[in-house]
């Protein structure tokens, strides 16, 4: 005769499960399949692989990139330059300046117009004051999944400051970056009105075909936003 | 309403062909089904010919919408079906485990419109298929007759404790064998299962058949596309399986809707 099963902690009773929690799991998770691979294990933000990935490359792979001498900064693909950064997913300010560099050079050779756009959460101090850090840290991943979302596969996010994203449209004109630039604030509105946070996000763009230009279009971008911000 | 993911953290595992049959089954029965995909990759709606949209899923997740609007009728009657967005790619990495809990709040706030919800994951254990996790009462585990397949339900099955810490209702597991064949192969593989989870391993066993790649193909459910078909048999018996035994008692008149009685009457777990 089998002894009675332990009674479950029913849902009233448990605590609710938080987000570190599940992080937590995530990792553990991670760190076993890696284990079980001989993988190293991914940093916190883990990418979008599939866990059921090839455990690694055979033994007679050809060099990896590391091997090679490093290639002048036009030859490496975009991919290979701005591929995402630790926080909430999106290439850093660092990569963001490589990024612009490299364009510009591409810029300087086929002359197609390339659009900057910046955007603001504006509000973030006041949202601290009334709700603590933690609150900033939930809305400013979900902001930049949204912008990551609107934009194009061939498109990059950056995180420049903690509440200020920049976004390098290619082969996007003033028409296609004032388009991404309404939309992203308009689904921004529609989403933080529900919130109730008091926190809206300001746009500003700017688009060239000179390449001087566009190594100053984020300053240019930000004047805009400045300048269209109400008040 | 019963909820259900099916999930195996292994690919190709049959998990998108265990979902949408299973869907097809039970609304064969007369029952309101709700079929959601919540894997990136977007197969069980391209199964019933559903593309991938952009439209609402962020905001469900976010909390600022209604999951269940979402919900579109498909050519099965009583299915219907939330397609996958193409946001999933990128959610993961920028919202973590944020991701999960809206998952989790959107899943448990669908109305009782349904006698079923069954939530197709992606073949991973990560912030989406724990968020479905957290927010379910059911597993589904298809573990393909293969002896590489084990691995996949041995992972997810390793993770019921700590997943019943962050979901405490998340009640029973069925683990289904699927594409099984009649080598000693696919035999001893059942037999493992058997053995390594009696309690869990469901009396159906899906048979491989061709039919169901080709029902995929022409973007129908098999029951649809091969009603004869011993898939077809197969997932109609792992249906009534689900179901559990029918009632010996007349119901009440005033229980409800007779779908919520069958519910009421069937078996949850083993």
């Amino acid at each position: 005769m089998s002894a009675k099963p332990a009674p479950k902690p029913s849902r009233k009773s448990a605590s609710k499960p938080t987000a570190d929690a599940v992080e937590s799991l995530v990792r553990s998770i991670e760190a076993k399949e890696a284990a079980a691979t001989g993988a190293q294990p991914t940093d916190p933000a883990p990418s979008a692989a599939p866990a059921n990935a090839p455990p690694g490359k055979p033994a007679d792979a050809p060099a990896t990139a590391s091997a090679l001498p490093p290639r002048p900064v036009a030859q490496r693909p975009v991919s290979a330059i701005a591929g995402p950064g630790p926080i909430a997913g999106l290439i850093d300010r660092q990569r963001w300046e490589t990024l612009i560099a490299h364009e510009a050079q591409r810029q300087g050779r086929y002359g197609q117009s390339t659009a900057i756009v910046v955007a603001e959460l504006d509000g973030l101090d006041e949202l601290v004051d009334r709700l603590g850090p933690a609150a900033v840290n939930r809305l400013v991943p979900a902001c930049a999944t949204l912008l990551v979302h609107l934009a194009r596969v061939s498109d990059r996010v950056a995180r420049l400051t903690t509440g200020r994203f920049g976004i390098l449209l290619l082969e996007t004109d003033s028409t296609g970056a004032e388009r991404y630039a309404t939309r992203a604030a308009a689904a921004a509105d529609t989403w933080l009105s529900e919130s109730r946070w008091n926190v809206r996000l300001a746009v500003g763009w700017t688009a060239t075909t000179d390449p001087d230009e566009l190594r100053r279009g984020l300053r240019t971008a930000e004047d805009h936003l400045h300048a269209r911000r109400p008040g | 309403m019963r909820t259900i993911a099916v999930i195996n953290r292994k690919g190709g595992s049959g998990k998108t062909t265990t979902a949408v049959n299973t869907a097809a089954a039970l609304a064969e029965t007369g029952l309101p089904i709700l079929l959601i995909d919540v894997d990136p990759q977007g197969s069980t709606s391209e199964w019933l010919d559903r593309a991938a949209t952009d439209e609402g899923m962020f905001q469900a997740f976010m909390g600022t919408a209604d999951l269940a609007r979402l919900a579109t009728p498909t050519d099965v009657p009583g299915l219907d079906l939330i397609p996958a967005s193409s946001w999933l790619v990128t959610a993961e990495r920028s919202l973590l485990g944020d991701l999960s809990l809206g998952i989790a709040r959107a899943i448990t706030g669908l109305p009782s419109r349904w006698a079923f919800v069954i939530i197709d994951c992606p073949p991973s254990l990560s912030y989406l298929s724990i968020g479905v996790l957290m927010g379910v009462r059911e597993l589904v585990i298809p573990v393909e007759a293969h002896g590489m397949a084990l691995s996949g339900a041995d992972a997810v099955i390793d993770e019921l404790p700590a997943l019943r810490s962050l979901n405490p209702d998340l009640d029973a597991t069925h683990v289904l064998p699927c594409r099984v064949t009649r080598t000693n192969h696919a035999r001893s593989v059942v037999a493992a299962l058997d053995a390594d989870y009696p309690k869990l391993v469901t009396d159906t066993r899906i048979r491989e058949t061709i039919k169901l790649p080709e029902a995929a193909e022409a973007r129908q459910p098999i029951t649809r596309y091969a009603p004869r078909s011993v898939a077809a048999i197969d997932y109609r018996a792992f249906a009534r399986e689900l179901l559990g035994p029918p009632a010996t008692t007349p119901a009440a008149a005033d229980d409800g809707p007779w779908w919520r009685q069958a519910l009421a009457r069937s078996r949850v777990g083993r």
